[in-house]
């Protein structure tokens, strides 16, 4: 589920994750590693997502009948 | 001649002109404006012409470093506008223009557009910092509106994928120059508005003259923009260059490049703080798990051995008193029989764990010591057994009388003789010996006594 999630909202739930264990003195000691394994997971999770992304380049097509289609778009140097 | 009259040479009255002139800040600094004639431009690369009007006309010189700089080629009839210093010229004694800047006097309608343009929008509030949008923090579509061949889209692709390439980019491809491109560009931000998922678009091109740029002074683009429902940022040619774009836009950035790094955060920056959140989350477990440790070691020595100990005393009080009553008990009824007494006491010594435990632990030890006990006889027994093997073993074995002196002796078929009648003179017998073996012939056999 959480690989679905857009980085920012990875990172959203990151920081959610870290309050939670911050703030949550009340957190029996098996909660507290629920949000930190949590926590762990998510910080993964973000590296990956900066760590695999590559960037998408698509242009816009403007067709006979005034509806739009995309097609992909490649710049003459290669992609770095 | 009158004697006292100063006498000049023709350079003398040419550098008095010449310092008169340089004297004169208006004359070094001017602009003027006229049309091209006689344009020469011979092979030193300088550029010579005749700046005229209606009426008058001047000598202009624009010399090769200055020529080279020029971002369009003179020609005779073209009006243009010079500027530059007034000089002399030596030889002929014609005072000229030195021109350190042409530009084409069309430039000045341009400009007065542009600032005409300027004024009316802000007057209508399109510039209004209130009316701006903000920026998406972490955009996920960013819309492009560019020429699909420029420098810009390129450059803030290569950028893109260098500081944040989490997004996904959306090009509509329009003409940046010339008399279309304000209304392509203007429809392509119309129709990326209808689009639902575009978080932020860029509207740009890269550096050029002023015409190149001039569709991003256009009124048609300036209302598109201010019309769109999508953040804009504006990134049109050099940092020098504002267009009416980047007024009107949500966001000027000062070139294509910088308007990705305006827009999308900077990986490495967030790799950093994910580090440090990790590093956060981190620590504060260990902090965690420290007090709870703390706290089961003090929930710990609430049940120490010294506490059970304190237990173990107070349940011996109990049984001594109980011991005690007993005993009184047995003082006031001396008729009781014996026996029940006894029977009380070794209940009452059952019911205290530390005898028990006591006579656990003696029988632990008795145990532990017949263990040992019998592992030790019984490696004793074995080794034992073993040297009385061995030392029968060794007297059994001829080696060992051999080894003493003694020796063997053999018929040839290998039967030892043990008879001297058995062996008659001449034979031959064999000898074996500790080491080796001797071929003898018998000499003579004698039996004893």
């Amino acid at each position: 589920m959480a690989e679905e999630m857009s980085f920012e909202e990875t990172l959203a739930k990151l920081e959610q994750a870290v309050n939670h264990l911050e703030r949550g003195d009340s957190l029996t000691l098996d909660e507290s590693l629920q949000a930190f394994e949590e926590g762990i997971k998510l910080t993964r999770i973000c590296r990956q997502k900066l760590d695999n992304a590559e960037l998408r380049v698509e242009q816009l097509v403007e067709l006979d009948d005034g509806n739009l289609s995309t097609a992909p778009f490649e710049t003459e140097e290669n992609d770095t | 001649m009158h004697p006292t009259t100063k006498v000049y040479s023709v350079q003398e009255i040419t550098q008095i002109f010449r310092d008169l002139l340089e004297s004169e800040p208006r004359l070094q600094d001017l602009w003027i404006e006229g049309e091209i004639s006689n344009l020469a431009r011979p092979s030193s690369g300088h550029i010579y012409f005749t700046l005229k009007d209606d009426e008058s006309q001047i000598r202009c010189a624009v010399f090769r470093s200055t020529a080279s700089r020029l971002k369009f080629s003179l020609k005779n009839g073209d009006a243009v506008r010079v500027h530059g210093k007034l000089s002399i010229y030596d030889v002929r004694s014609e005072y000229q223009i030195i021109g350190d800047w042409v530009e084409p006097a069309g430039v000045g309608a341009l400009q007065l557009a542009f600032e005409r343009l300027k004024a009316k929008l802000t007057a209508e509030g399109l510039f209004d910092t209130a009316r701006k949008k903000p920026l998406p923090r972490f955009p996920q579509k960013i819309g492009i509106i560019t020429s699909s061949t420029g420098a810009a889209i390129s450059d803030m692709l290569r950028m893109l994928q260098k500081r944040y390439p989490i997004v996904d980019v959306l090009l509509f491809p329009t003409l940046v120059q010339g008399e279309d491109a304000a209304g392509e560009i203007a429809h392509a931000i119309d129709r990326m508005n209808r689009l639902s998922n575009v978080d932020i678009l860029i509207v740009g091109r890269g550096g050029g003259s002023i015409e190149d740029l001039w569709a991003f002074n256009e009124e048609i683009v300036a209302r598109a923009i201010f019309a769109s429902r999508i953040p804009i940022v504006s990134a049109v040619g050099h940092e020098t260059d504002f267009t009416i774009s980047d007024f009107v836009s949500d966001q000027r950035a000062p070139t294509p490049s910088a308007a990705i790094e305006l827009i999308v955060p900077d990986g490495q920056e967030l790799r950093q703080r994910i580090a440090d959140i990790e590093s956060h989350l981190k620590r504060n477990m260990a902090v965690r798990i420290e007090s709870a440790r703390a706290k089961l070691l003090a929930a710990r020595n609430r049940i120490s051995p010294v506490r059970q100990v304190d237990r173990l005393n107070r349940q011996q009080q109990m049984i001594d008193q109980l011991e005690l009553r007993s005993q009184r008990a047995m003082t006031q009824h001396l008729g009781d029989s014996r026996q029940q007494i006894d029977m009380l006491d070794s209940k009452l010594l059952h019911l205290n764990p530390l005898s028990q435990i006591q006579t656990l632990r003696i029988r632990l030890d008795q145990l532990t010591q017949r263990h040992e006990m019998h592992i030790r006889q019984h490696v004793f027994a074995k080794k034992q057994t073993w040297q009385i093997a061995s030392t029968r073993l060794n007297s059994l074995s001829p080696l060992g009388t051999l080894a003493r002196g003694y020796s063997v002796c053999k018929e040839l078929g290998g039967k030892t003789i043990t008879d001297a009648s058995t062996v008659s003179a001449g034979e031959e017998v064999e000898v074996q010996l500790l080491r080796g073996w001797l071929a003898c012939e018998i000499l003579k056999g004698e039996i004893d006594g």
